[in-house]
């Protein structure tokens, strides 16, 4: 039967099991064990009684966040700039990742390839300074000298919720494109390069090559990194959106997501219940749609597939 | 499947060790601590751990030491300074207090307190200041060192500094001489209208007023001066007179005051960036880049100011005397956690360095000769030894407004002579509030809180710094409020503050 | 020939365009580091500018004055980002590989098993929780190094994807039939040929490392605690320090020094120290990318 050849095969990979030992060890440590304090979401906690003890109060710690009517814009923004960021993200670096692997003159490539990892340097922090030397309304780079010499008015950009999830987007695309175009680099770098010359010397063109033979190398990377970043598709980044906007309420609109909501709402009532409730709401919502995206990817093509 | 059964294998391991580790007995850090106290305390000293907040001392060590020879003695107990830095202090204070650290002391802003009591974080001292609580029963008679309670719960003991404030506006002197003002005209807000206006003609770069979009330096928090019951969610506009709770947003006050300084914003006086702009006040004074703000007075302000800006200043007060409000006596508290092992000797401890002026030097300043020299005896004002200055000192933590009793202490160079008597003076001349000691229960308020929160943050922060214009955005924004629950908050309120005006009587 | 010139107009092309992104990347960068010489009084009233008006190199003599301490720190993050790094490429590939063989058994659970520690976390308490009270970490080393940063469901699940698309199975198999077993081919083929992959992986994980602020936020504290700031910890703390005392919270005059810190021209001082290590270090790890790079590109 199935279960008994399973178990028997299971005593020839022993060497795997054993190396795989000690990393599930740590997964175990540090992220299973504190999973138990999921609960506290569920609980009214007192620390005299001990979580353990504490009541349960069911859902009451989520009604916070239906109960206003910014639900809805948090949760369209927090989906949608998630999926913008994917996509933007996806085509600009796999975009900089050809060029860069086309590149012949090794010293560029090597400045390139540095250039791109320097924004993971920059905290989120100097990151919104930056940002606000260029949009400040009266300092500003942009006002003061874009602007200034096409002879235009000032635009006030903290106070216009329209223009920011252009900001955003590119702010974000800034910092972060560098993580997947080192990875696809990684990937292109292992294609076969005689696939390349068998297409020269049929003729094709720079654009066939890279339609035909690049793009569909590198579709396991894709969506490896995107099964991986959809279960995050209901979490934002904190800093960007509460910092580099100079948490800016007229902004709003715009660029308030799920984690700053939390945040603001909670900043005065310290209650760890909520803070809680709504890590377990964001990750609920990921959860159930990695494993749709996961179980669409598995029909396709079973290889790709997570898990 | 497999799958299932692995899962079902590994919750149970979860299970099982979450019980052991997550309980509120887990494997204790200080075991070695708790095994060599006695049960009657009587032949090994209990060592208090207290909790502050400031830039890491490099000779700690040393005065601890030296406070361990007085408590030794005096209690047969010891002190353990913790010193958290400013930009870890809120978040570790949490988690300490959640887990079994050992920790006996801290101290907290009264907002910071109401979550701490209502998740069992704090201990009622009642009952031990009714005990040990001799010097603070001195100070503050025996009302108001219970002052801090929630239906009786304490949750902490006030610490000495000024209470209630006066709105003032702090003007720089060099610019009111350039062009001849004459302050004495000013008498309100308005009144500086005139006065930016000129200036503002001489100096078209200067910012006139700072501002900012929330928070204690906003204008129209700054000008208010009745009492916000904690959160401005229902507040007193009269508050020695009348306990009528009602709509903050919603009163004539914030109309009129919001135009005006919306008014000075489109004149140029406010900048613009007000709202976003992410340099302090000070830093602007330094730069010379600003006239005035609109801030609160107490004694010893001016030269707060003067010392960190280099510049001097004119101040004229908008309120003659300074009201007690709720939020009065529960600015800093020190409060007992709960993990503390000996509660009644911490307690003890408190109350000591209440009434000690030894302890409250060594804690403050340090050891005299060593980390400062007295300059003047009768007025007991210190400085730095010959040849130290702040940044090689070995213990100077120069933070006397979050100390238990900096009244007895001394005073550092610079100071007005009789400062303490004039902070003494301005607290007993104070009126006080109707609600006055009243601390707002908000925990069935929790969801609309939440709301209401992101609404003042997103509709609050151009109004409060004068960057909006109140008549597009106070109708949303009250709106919003009501949408989000603002009258079940206020009518909370009401009845809260209603009941305990009840009992006070 | 017509081919050459095609080519020839592609790198200039291509060279033009890249050469465009990198000056996008870097002007942020130059700013910072523009407004971190730039006298103290211009910035506040000017806002930032690639061109100051006056210099000043105030904000780097305050911090240089801490100097010792900013040594230590450093010293505490090259330390926790190597051992770290090490640690966790190995911990990640020994995961990997077993989970890159089709053939393992109960792979799919396994791999389940690491991909969820992704999508539910219990908190900072419960976590706190656990490391403090019953594994004692608090104010060690350690505390710096274990949390969350020494093993990551990402790397592992990207490295892998790599092992699976880019090492081919025929390799393998003819490496088996060889006699090999498991753990020579992990050392003796996997590794190298999944060269570009760990090196990619690794400076990620090294990048974390240098960056975390996090774990020294949580479990430092008080003396000890101090002696152990990552220097992420240590400028965080200063600019929190310089901001207290510009508030006016300390009573009274405590000199006139106060009145001159340069409070932002000093915040991007700090950013600046804090990234240029990591300038100065990266063209000697370029070595070993390119070498990966390379060495991936000739097959079997």
């Amino acid at each position: 039967m199935k279960k008994k050849s399973q178990w028997k095969t299971v005593k020839g990979y022993w060497p795997l099991y054993l190396m795989m030992l000690p990393g599930l060890l740590y997964f175990f440590i540090n992220n299973y064990i504190p999973m138990a304090g999921i609960v506290i979401a569920f609980k009214k906690v007192n620390f005299s009684k001990g979580i353990l003890k504490s009541p349960w109060v069911g859902i009451k710690n989520f009604s916070f966040l239906f109960a206003s009517r910014d639900a809805w814009i948090i949760t369209r923004n927090t989906l949608l700039y998630n999926v913008a960021f994917i996509i933007v993200n996806m085509v600009v670096g796999i975009a900089i990742a050809i060029l860069i692997c086309d590149v012949r003159n090794s010293k560029l490539k090597k400045i390139y390839q540095s250039a791109i990892l320097l924004p993971f340097l920059m905290s989120m922090v100097i990151l919104s300074y930056i940002v606000y030397a260029f949009l400040s309304t009266e300092n500003g780079l942009i006002n003061n000298t874009i602007l200034a010499a096409l002879n235009k008015d000032p635009v006030p950009w903290y106070q216009e919720p329209k223009y920011w999830p252009a900001i955003l987007i590119f702010a974000n695309c800034w910092k972060g494109v560098g993580y997947g175009c080192l990875i696809y680099i990684a990937s292109i770098v292992g294609i076969d390069p005689s696939y390349y010359e068998a297409a020269r010397l049929d003729g094709a063109t720079k654009w066939q090559e890279i339609t035909k033979i690049t793009l569909p190398a590198l579709i396991p990377t894709v969506v490896t990194l995107l099964l991986l970043n959809i279960g995050r598709i209901f979490y934002a980044d904190f800093g960007l959106f509460y910092q580099v906007p100079m948490n800016s309420g007229v902004l709003f609109p715009t660029t308030n997501v799920i984690d700053t909501y939390v945040y603001r709402a909670l900043i005065e009532q310290g209650n760890i219940s909520m803070s809680s409730a709504a890590g377990v709401y964001q990750s609920l919502i990921g959860f159930f749609t990695v494993l749709l995206s996961n179980w669409i990817v598995r029909r396709v093509d079973r290889d790709q597939a997570l898990f | 499947m497999k799958k299932r059964s692995i899962v079902a294998i590994i919750a149970g391991i979860m299970m099982i060790s979450a019980m052991g580790g997550c309980g509120g007995n887990g494997i204790k850090e200080n075991s070695s601590a708790a095994a060599t106290d006695a049960v009657d305390g009587k032949d090994e000293p209990y060592t208090v751990t207290m909790l502050l907040r400031g830039e890491q001392q490099p000779d700690e060590e040393r005065i601890e030491k030296a406070m361990n020879k007085i408590l030794e003695k005096e209690l047969n107990a010891k002190i353990d300074i913790v010193m958290l830095p400013w930009s870890n202090a809120t978040q570790q204070l949490q988690l300490m207090l959640s887990g079994d650290e050992k920790l006996d002391l801290f101290y907290a802003t009264g907002e910071e307190s109401v979550p701490y009591v209502n998740s069992g974080q704090v201990l009622d001292m009642s009952e031990y200041l009714d005990k040990y609580g001799d010097n603070l029963k001195e100070i503050y008679g025996e009302d108001v060192m219970k002052i801090n309670n929630i239906e009786g719960y304490v949750y902490g003991t006030p610490v000495q500094i000024e209470r209630g404030s006066i709105p003032a506006i702090f003007l720089r002197k060099d610019i009111l001489e350039k062009y001849d003002i004459d302050v004495s005209k000013i008498k309100e807000p308005k009144d500086m209208d005139a006065v930016f206006e000129k200036v503002k003609v001489g100096e078209p770069d200067m910012t006139m007023l700072y501002s900012t979009n929330g928070g204690n330096l906003a204008p129209v928090n700054r000008l208010f001066g009745g009492d916000d019951l904690t959160d401005h969610f229902g507040v007193l506009m009269d508050p020695v007179n009348d306990a009528k709770v009602e709509n903050f947003y919603e009163t004539q006050w914030f109309k009129d005051t919001t135009k005006m300084l919306y008014d000075w914003t489109k004149k140029g006086y406010i900048s613009k960036d007000a709202a976003t702009n992410p340099d302090d006040w000070t830093s602007m004074m330094k730069a010379g880049n600003l006239f005035s703000i609109i801030t609160i007075y107490h004694p010893g302000s001016i030269v707060e100011f003067e010392s960190t800006t280099n510049q001097e200043f004119e101040c004229i007060t908008f309120q003659d005397d300074p009201v007690i409000t709720s939020s009065s006596y529960n600015e800093i508290v020190f409060s007992l956690a709960r993990n503390s092992e000996n509660p009644d000797k911490a307690i003890e401890v408190l109350d000591y360095i209440y009434g000690s002026p030894e302890l409250m030097n060594l804690l403050n300043w340090g050891e005299e000769g060593t980390d400062y020299v007295i300059e003047d005896k009768e007025n007991g004002i210190i400085n730095y030894p010959e040849g130290k200055n702040a940044d090689s000192v070995g213990y100077s933590m120069n933070s006397g407004w979050e100390l238990p009793n900096q009244f007895i202490a001394y005073k550092w160079h610079g100071s007005e002579p009789d400062l303490w008597e004039q902070l003494e003076d301005f607290n007993n001349n104070a009126k006080e509030s109707k609600a006055a000691g009243f601390t707002f229960d908000n925990t069935e308020y929790a969801d609309q809180l939440s709301a209401l929160n992101n609404v003042v943050s997103q509709y609050g922060g151009s109004l409060l710094s004068g960057t909006g214009d109140p008549d597009t955005y106070i109708s949303k924004f009250l709106k919003a409020l009501k949408d989000a629950g603002i009258d079940d908050v206020i009518d909370g309120k009401k009845k809260q503050l209603d009941i305990w005006i009840e009992k006070q009587k | 020939m017509s081919n050459s010139m095609r080519e020839k107009r592609y790198q200039v092309m291509i060279n033009f365009i890249l050469i465009l992104i990198t000056i996008i990347i870097i002007l942020p960068f130059l700013l910072v580091f523009m407004s971190s010489i730039t006298e103290e009084k211009l910035l506040v009233r000017n806002g930032y500018s690639f061109f100051p008006e006056e210099f000043s190199l105030y904000a780097y003599k305050y911090i240089i004055k801490q100097g010792e301490k900013i040594l230590h720190a450093y010293g505490v993050t090259v330390f926790i980002t190597i051992v770290g790094t090490f640690v966790n490429l190995a911990m990640s590939s020994m995961i990997a590989y077993p989970l890159s063989i089709r053939t393992l058994p109960f792979r799919r659970a396994i791999t389940f098993y690491v991909f969820f520690t992704m999508l539910f976390s219990g908190g900072l308490v419960p976590t706190y929780m656990m490391y403090v009270n019953s594994f004692h970490i608090k104010n060690t080393i350690w505390a710096l190094i274990v949390p969350n940063l020494l093993l990551g469901a990402n790397n592992v699940l990207m490295i892998r994807s790599y092992f699976m698309t880019n090492i081919p199975s025929a390799l393998l198999e003819a490496a088996k039939i060889d006699g090999a077993g498991y753990l020579k081919i992990f050392t003796s083929l996997v590794l190298p040929l999944g060269k570009p992959i760990m090196v990619t992986m690794g400076l990620f994980s090294g990048l974390a490392y240098w960056n975390d602020w996090t774990n020294g936020l949580y479990y430092l504290s008080g003396n000890e605690g101090q002696k152990l700031y990552s220097i992420q910890n240590l400028l965080n703390q200063m600019i929190n320090d310089i901001q207290y005392l510009s508030s006016g919270k300390l009573a009274g005059n405590i000199g006139s020094e106060v009145a001159k810190l340069p409070t932002t021209s000093v915040r991007m001082a700090i950013a600046f120290i804090a990234m240029v290590p990591l300038f100065i270090i990266y063209p000697f790890l370029q070595k070993y990318f390119a070498e990966g790079i390379t060495l991936g590109a000739v097959k079997g």
